[in-house]
């Protein structure tokens, strides 16, 4: 396999040190990046339902952008309830994924081993099964919407055994810096360790960096860098406006109080990853309460043959994710997919910078793990140091 | 983002497995499973680490078709 990775591929990320400083970092990304242009032929309902069964724990993300983009291409409109469903999809989604990387893999960055399989199962099994709660006939990610047929009950009863689940697993942390403060020194879980480890060896701000965050797209602009993107050295190494930008929960919650008290302290450093995947998921959970009431049942749109270009643009749990399909004779011609993953770990982004801006360190090979982890490229990686 | 390649178990311990996928053999916890694994099983693998969910046979040999051909292809075995 490329890269002594398995089939899904990987990053591999090498840092030089010289007396304690980072002085370079070389990423070379192993991830199968023109995968899509095998999808090229397909019907776009097929393309869709493939896409889904190829990912798994970004699965909402891929189907629901590349199901959208089809509809922007063949001029296909979703209603509102639709968008409220994949909007609540989504934040599912997302809550699964930071919590599963709360609870999976944080404590084994202090030295422990994973416990809380318990709530994790919980959680999952509440939120994987959302779906189920909307979509009856399992076709949620079908271009013009599935048949949505909204069973408010049961999305209840799973959205409060999800909440329970992130209460059991102490993930849930007080919104005000001076209580959370607090809860930091004296609380228990994987969330309250992790931080209370990054404050006592002071690397709350390590591997802050200025690169920007990537808010939103000019969608005409981010068409034509994918249109003309022959040889897929954008997907691969995407920039904006001629830079690396920064993509994911600290991005989309920079402006949330406790993560912006945190940020004026330490910067968009450790603590402020984490915190923001923290705060993020607290967030989901309310705001998937508020989407389950706007929902109601809706029909499918029919699927037009008709030819088309289109982009389809999510907030994934780790940032933006567009996919870019060119629709000829109801075909799928061109499909592209523009991941997070290679926005932050871009050869010369957050991740590059982070590590060599940061000076000095005691260990650099644990806090470089621990950038990388904060980051979360998602796929499996490989840290040398030299 | 992750990928969910299907990987066939073929041996069970407890509360791990092992799993084959192209060849390659990795052990798996088994502790997020929602249902029982048994030998010949599909499972959809996350950070290398954790099986999550069943596969459908039929699913799984669509994808793993599909991904072989990805492989075949010299240009994405290279680091971009």
């Amino acid at each position: 396999m490329s890269g002594g990775f398995t089939a899904e591929g990987g990053i591999e990320i090498t840092v030089t040190a010289e007396s304690s400083r980072i002085v370079d970092v070389a990423i070379a990304n192993y991830r199968p990046l023109g995968m899509t242009s095998r999808l090229a032929g397909f019907t776009p309902e097929s393309a869709v339902a493939r896409i889904v069964s190829l990912f798994s724990v970004c699965r909402i993300a891929q189907g629901l952008a590349g199901s959208m983009a089809v509809e922007q291409a063949l001029g296909i409109d979703p209603g509102p309830s639709q968008q409220a469903a994949r909007s609540l999809l989504l934040r599912g989604e997302t809550a699964l994924d930071h919590a599963t990387s709360a609870l999976l893999v944080w404590p084994t960055l202090v030295g422990k081993r994973p416990m809380a399989f318990h709530a994790l199962k919980a959680l999952r099994t509440s939120l994987a099964g959302l779906c189920d709660c909307l979509y009856p006939d399992g076709d949620w990610m079908r271009p013009g919407g599935g048949r949505l047929a909204p069973d408010q009950t049961a999305l209840t009863a799973r959205l409060d055994v999800a909440e329970a689940a992130i209460e059991e697993a102490r993930l849930t942390l007080p919104l005000d810096i001076m209580r959370w403060r607090d809860w930091v020194r004296g609380a228990t879980g994987p969330a309250a360790g992790l931080f209370r480890m990054l404050e006592q060896n002071k690397w709350e701000g390590y591997g802050a960096t200025n690169v920007k965050v990537l808010g939103g797209f000019d969608h005409m602009a981010l068409e034509s860098r994918l249109a003309a993107d022959g040889d897929g050295s954008f997907v691969a190494q995407p920039e904006w406006e001629g830079e690396p930008r920064e993509t994911g929960p600290l991005a989309r919650r920079i402006n949330a109080p406790l993560v912006c008290a945190v940020v004026a302290d330490h910067g968009r450093g450790l603590t402020a990853r984490f915190l923001a995947q923290c705060v993020e998921t607290t967030h989901c959970l309310a705001e998937m309460r508020d989407l389950a009431e706007k929902i109601r049942g809706e029909r499918s749109l029919p699927v037009p043959e008709a030819d088309g270009v289109g982009l389809g643009l999510v907030e994934a749990a780790r940032g933006w994710l567009a996919h870019h399909v060119e629709i000829v004779d109801g075909h799928i011609r061109r499909h592209q997919i523009l991941a997070p993953t290679e926005w932050n770990f871009h050869p010369k982004g957050t991740l590059a910078r982070g590590l060599i801006e940061s000076g000095p360190q005691q260990s650099p090979d644990r806090l470089a793990r621990l950038l990388v982890t904060a980051l979360d490229p998602c796929v499996p990686y490989r840290i040398e140091m030299r | 983002m992750c990928m969910a390649i299907p990987s066939r178990v073929i041996a069970l311990h407890g509360e791990s497995a092992t799993v084959e996928c192209f060849g390659v053999q990795r052990t798996v916890n088994t502790m997020l499973m929602s249902e029982p694994v048994c030998l010949g099983d599909y499972l959809a693998v996350m950070a290398g680490a954790y099986a999550i969910e069943k596969v459908a046979p039929e699913v799984a040999a669509e994808s793993l078709a599909f991904l072989e051909d990805v492989l075949r292809e010299p240009a994405d075995r290279e680091p971009r």
